[in-house]
């Protein structure tokens, strides 16, 4: 081999390789926008989709879709799967960052945010609750820790405790803990009997103090707290199922929200009038001012319907209950779910995911489409339907935002 | 730069026909697979309609579905398992190539140790001729993996977007050497690869310098390199926050290693 032959190798393969890192760089741009399907985008008004897109182990995309345009920021910081898209989260996100996956552990008050996580330690007859408090004034900057343990029997180990909802009321720290026995009947999780404890968390001594529980046991029923549960000011709203089996074999479902007020340290009910199909699962993914919506979309009985019930939180009393909107899907064979909602100003803006379903004669890799629905409220008038262009799995982090939030 | 490329050009010839070899060996390799792959799905096409196997049976539906459960991804898989061993001998060689001049007392050995050469200069002419080593048997993979992909394309009929979306979700989940994506790419098939070969080089210094105890620290070193890489890679919880940790690490790990290397290879190594 001369020196000219080896000058050449050297030279293309450096060549090569440049010209195949910026092939690589121009490759795969995808189509980020948002295809109407029908209506006018204009009806998005000052709500966004954002989401948030891993490329790869060191880039993070962020999509921004309003009415007016497509924003796409190829370098974003990222933001953690549970965490909603607005500035202030981001701001807080390495704050966060150690939260447990759910925004119902967050408390703030005054200048401080801070959040809850509990651990359980179980031993012999007895389990240990762990509260690991963590806060952060906003003004100085300056980050607290405390870790709180309370220790309750638990004969033969058979009960378990979960959802350490804080709220900070009149400069104290509250949590709610749920508590279950492991012994779970039906097929939809519900137990023979269920608590719920409000506990009071005094950081300054490191103390645990019981305040008030309530228990929920019934020979005939079985009973599942705290899907969904939510926190609102001074009370805490947890949901409440009661399942019975009629005389034919059809279990049913009473749902209701058990609240405590911590102003009156009183537990309440506020029921729900309409027995609802079992095993539907509902959420509580919006909460406006003084509203609480509470929804539901499940395609198992092929019913393809959001149901949306609304809870006026300053009476408790639900305002309208499992209102139904037709949804109208553009493409069938895929299984649909709903990402995301928010009622907004009288219009309610839905994420609903479609999954196509296996194709074993066609033999690839299940599609995921995302639709964004504008549905107004009152006349049930499905005002736009539009698909995000972009194909997004389970994984991407998706949420609907107020201009004035981000 | 001239000297560079004289040295470069010695280095080359005493391993071209290795090179070539290793290319052949990862031609051979990636045609065996490949042929595997497409003679499995026949195989198992034929057993599932109970007819005799034949290349025309690729272009039914069937061979889409046994190809997209796990016969394309197992190629891919298998192809970059195999990149991933010729990188490995290519690393392999980064030792080599220091320890052949020592030992078998050869032309770069004499001009590195005895003619009044700037010695950075051998030592960059070495390190071109790794990196250009890893470079081609990279780019020689990316060639197959097209090629093979396309010649798949063409016997089941699969547009290039479906393949993309067969292997999409599934790269992420695996450890390829060939990164899918720009900055992984330039990170890792770009840099980290000259990265890997300096710190190599870097641990040969020590050893030469520190005789018996050199070996300790030589590996030390090398193995201490790779940690703090993974450490890293396992302390960011975000993607800036990788890019950034990895960013700076690169800067100061590349300048460490060189001014190491260039103290010691100037004050310190011994033959």
């Amino acid at each position: 081999m001369n020196k000219k032959t080896s000058k050449i190798v050297l030279f293309t393969t450096m060549g090569l390789m440049i010209m195949s890192t910026i092939a690589m760089g121009l490759n795969i741009k995808y189509d980020n926008g948002l295809e109407d399907i029908s209506g006018s985008k204009e009806n998005l008004d000052n709500v966004n989709i954002v989401y948030q897109k891993k490329v790869g182990a060191y880039r993070t995309k962020e999509v921004k879709l309003s009415k007016d345009d497509t924003k796409v920021n190829e370098f974003e910081k990222a933001l953690d799967l549970h965490l909603p898209f607005t500035t202030f989260y981001k701001e807080q996100r390495d704050f966060y960052s150690e939260s447990y996956s759910r925004t119902e552990y967050n408390y703030e008050y005054e200048d401080t945010i801070g959040f809850i996580n509990t651990d359980r330690i179980y031993g012999d007859e007895i389990l240990t609750l762990e509260f690991k408090v963590k806060e952060k004034n906003l003004k100085t900057n300056k980050e607290i820790e405390y870790k709180l343990e309370v220790t309750e029997e638990n004969p033969d180990g058979k009960y378990s405790a979960w959802l350490g909802m804080p709220i900070r009321y009149n400069g104290e720290l509250y949590a709610s803990v749920i508590w279950s026995d492991e012994n779970v009947e039906s097929v939809y999780s519900a137990n023979k009997e269920a608590w719920i404890n409000i506990y009071k968390l005094d950081l300054e001594n490191e103390k645990v103090e019981l305040i008030d529980s309530k228990k929920f046991k019934n020979e005939d029923e079985l009973v599942q707290l705290g899907y969904p549960s939510f926190t609102h000011n001074n009370k805490y709203y947890i949901s409440k199922d009661i399942f019975t089996t009629t005389v034919t074999g059809e279990t049913k479902v009473n749902k209701s929200f058990i609240t405590y007020d911590l102003e009156t340290k009183k537990f309440d009910s506020t029921d729900m009038e309409e027995d609802m199909v079992a095993g539907q699962y509902y959420s509580v993914d919006d909460i406006e001012g003084n509203v609480a919506y509470i929804s539901t979309f499940n395609e198992r009985y092929n019913t393809r319907t959001l149901k949306i019930s609304t809870l006026d939180l300053d009476n408790d009393k639900f305002i309208k209950e499992n209102e139904i909107y037709n949804i109208e899907v553009p493409e069938e064979g895929y299984e649909y779910n709903l990402r995301d909602i928010r009622c907004v100003e009288g219009k309610i803006y839905a994420v609903i995911n479609g999954y196509e379903k296996p194709d074993l004669e066609e033999g690839r890799d299940q599609y995921n489409k995302n639709y964004v629905y504008v549905i107004d409220k009152n006349s049930k008038e499905v005002l736009y339907i539009g698909l995000i262009k972009e194909k997004l799995n389970a994984e991407i982090n998706l949420d609907i935002v107020l201009d004035e939030e981000l | 730069m001239n000297n560079i490329l004289n040295l470069y050009n010695i280095e080359l010839k005493r391993i071209y026909k290795w090179l070539l070899a290793l290319l052949g060996v990862l031609i051979a390799g990636n045609i065996l697979i490949v042929g595997a792959t497409i003679f499995n799905t026949v195989n198992e096409i034929a057993a599932s309609i109970e007819t005799k196997p034949s290349i025309s049976l690729m272009k039914l539906q069937a061979a889409k579905r046994i190809l997209n459960e796990y016969n394309i991804y197992n190629m891919i898989h298998l192809t970059n398992l195999l990149l991933g061993l010729c990188v490995l001998v290519c690393l392999a060689y980064a030792l080599v190539i220091w320890y052949r001049d020592v030992f078998g007392k050869s032309k770069t050995g004499y001009a590195l140790f005895m003619l009044p050469q700037n010695k950075m200069n051998v030592y960059i002419a070495k390190a071109l001729t790794v990196i250009s080593m890893i470079y081609i048997t990279t780019l020689t993979q990316m060639f197959l993996s097209i090629a093979s992909l396309s010649l798949i394309k063409s016997l089941v009929g699969l547009s290039s977007t479906e393949i993309l979306f067969i292997l999409n979700p599934r790269i992420r989940q695996s450890l390829l050497f060939i990164q899918p994506y720009f900055i992984d790419f330039v990170m890792i098939n770009v840099i980290g690869v000259i990265l890997a070969v300096v710190v190599i080089f870097t641990g040969v210094m020590i050893q030469k310098s520190f005789k018996i105890y050199g070996i300790v620290l030589g590996v030390m070193y090398v193995i201490g390199a790779v940690f703090i890489f993974f450490k890293l890679t396992q302390v960011a919880e975000y993607t800036e926050q990788l890019l950034m940790y990895h960013g700076i690490y690169y800067i100061a790990l590349f300048l460490v290693s060189i001014g190491l290397s260039y103290t010691l290879l100037n004050k310190k190594v011994y033959i």
